[in-house]
């Protein structure tokens, strides 16, 4: 029994481990499609000309398509810098060719993997509040790389479009969600202490720092109900 | 008597079968080991020859076959211990590896032609000593073959160089390789036909560090005589008499942003560089020392994305 027990916590933790191994794998390294990304190494002076190229495999001789797959703009005045935009899931290779003024080469790349699992949704889907005079409101988001796994701090703050309907009336908002508290601050929402309100919040859109589509998840719409204050009688004082 | 005079027998002539480039061993005066080919003019076809080396001028005593000398070409006779036929006007012999250098040796050849008359004659030879050298040269940038046919400071042959291609430069999944650089030392002999050896040392002027990471060293055929890993010294042991010169592939590990001027230097204070007679590497210096540069790699680094 004392060997199980020795078993099992061994076995927890190596999940735990695996599991921390695995959240923290995603690093800087894994792309949300879509994203445009500014990579740059430090400049060079001894260096005469810099060489960006994208592959698809190890051997980094093929080449990523420019247009269905991954564009590369180079930047003025910044031949050290590169701007990628990610444009199809799979696994590619930055590499950059250094050519010194002594006619030597260096070269580096870096393994990207670009994904489109990533997905937002509300914690909750309904909350409620009374009419107390404070109109505002937050809702926790949860965005996620892929199930279990948190989105990386790397890909914040998100820009979150959504849309608040009450009685037949929509309106538009955006606001940013921040990596510590997740939090989507919701506008557009009207106290009414006299009548109960039910205002429905849906994301319509979710960009990663980069520019890397989110997608929407299951839960994306929250209801959001007002109570009203109870109503008293005028209290007449004699 | 006639006859006799008849069979005239001219002076030796030339021949040295040998190939090195300086200070060659000479057939009046070879040096251990050496082949030679001997010959004397106008024999005629058809008289029988006796070809012998004796250590007396008057040819009796004869110098021992198979330790003094070895006969190359066929027709030695154990039981009247000479090399005999029909007409040879030609022999080649190798001196023994381990014949002392000043003594005097003389190479006997009695024609008797077909009335039973005899001429014989004989060429003075003197062993000298090899003065054994080996040198070493840079021939980095020749390629294939043709580091054996390189002549020494040929102005070709270019001093400095680039790094080698990065192996493997993805430097976020574990397997970042930097690569290496090969650099390539010729090692020759001089003066001497022994088997010979030689102690090598790598390192850099300023000495700044840098990895080596095997050491091959091939014959003129491109067989492999040693291979050593992760070191930068070492003693090349059992290069065949026949090689005048052995070819020295050095992996350097690449760095980012360092020159190094590497030293390949043949070493003489163990008596390590020497041939199989003992006789030491003469230690002139300059020669024993062969340098190449490996030009700095322009330094990627401080990556980022934003």
């Amino acid at each position: 029994m004392q060997i199980n027990t020795v078993y099992k916590t061994l076995m927890t933790f190596v999940i735990i481990i695996l599991s921390l191994a695995s959240a923290s794998g995603q690093g800087a390294y894994t792309v949300v499609l879509n994203s445009k990304i500014k990579y740059e190494v430090t400049a060079n002076a001894d260096v005469q000309t810099y060489e960006w190229k994208v592959y698809t495999n190890t051997d980094l001789d093929l080449e990523a398509d420019a247009l269905t797959e991954c564009s590369l703009t180079t930047i003025a005045g910044e031949p050290n810098a590169i701007h990628v935009e990610w444009l199809k899931d799979g696994t590619y290779y930055l590499t950059l060719s250094a050519t010194g003024l002594n006619g030597c080469t260096n070269k580096k790349a870096w393994k990207y993997t670009v994904v489109s699992t990533p997905t937002i949704v509300f914690q909750d889907i309904t909350s409620s509040d009374c009419a107390d005079g404070v109109d505002e409101f937050a809702a926790i988001t949860v965005a996620e790389l892929s199930a279990g796994i948190a989105l990386a701090a790397s890909q914040y703050p998100l820009t979150v479009d959504y849309q608040v309907t009450i009685g037949g009336t929509t309106t538009n908002h955006s606001a940013n969600v921040a990596y510590g508290d997740q939090l989507l601050k919701i506008e557009g929402i009207t106290e009414d202490i006299s009548n109960d309100k039910t205002y429905t919040i849906k994301i319509t859109e979710t960009k990663t720092k980069f520019g890397g589509v989110i997608q929407l998840g299951s839960e994306i719409t929250h209801t959001r109900t007002i109570y009203a204050l109870p109503t008293m009688s005028t209290i007449n004082i004699k | 008597m006639k006859n006799i005079y008849k069979i005239l027998i001219a002076l030796v002539v030339l021949v040295s079968s040998v190939e090195l480039t300086k200070a060659q061993s000479h057939y009046l005066t070879p040096w251990p080991g050496a082949t030679h080919t001997y010959n004397f003019a106008d024999v005629a076809g058809g008289n029988v020859t006796n070809w012998w080396v004796a250590t007396s001028t008057d040819g009796l005593t004869k110098a021992v076959h198979g330790t003094d000398y070895t006969f190359v070409t066929a027709g030695y006779d154990g039981t009247d211990d000479r090399l005999e036929g029909i007409g040879v006007a030609s022999v080649q012999l190798t001196w023994g590896a381990s014949v002392s250098p000043g003594t005097d040796y003389y190479v006997f050849l009695e024609v008797k032609d077909a009335s039973g008359c005899i001429n014989l004659k004989a060429g003075k030879v003197t062993i000298v000593n090899t003065v054994f050298n080996a040198l070493a040269l840079d021939v980095t940038t020749a390629t294939g073959n043709a580091y054996g046919t390189i002549p020494s400071g040929d102005p070709s042959l270019l001093a400095s160089t680039c790094p080698d291609d990065v192996v493997s430069p993805v430097s976020n999944d574990g397997g970042y390789d930097i690569g290496s650089t090969q650099l390539v030392f010729r090692v020759e002999r001089e003066n001497s036909m022994n088997g010979w050896q030689f102690e090598y040392e790598l390192s850099e002027d300023a000495d700044k560090a840098f990895a080596v990471t095997n050491v091959t060293v091939k014959d003129p055929a491109d067989a492999l005589i040693v291979s050593q890993d992760n070191t930068k010294t070492g003693v090349v042991t059992g290069i065949a008499s026949v090689n005048n010169y052995v070819v020295v592939y050095v992996t350097v590990t690449n760095q980012q942003d360092v020159v190094l001027d590497l030293d390949f230097d043949l070493l003489t204070a163990g008596n390590n560089t020497k041939d199989s007679a003992g006789a030491i590497d003469n230690g002139a210096g300059a020669d024993d020392k062969a340098q190449h540069q490996i030009k700095p790699m322009p330094v990627i680094n401080g990556f980022s994305g934003s």
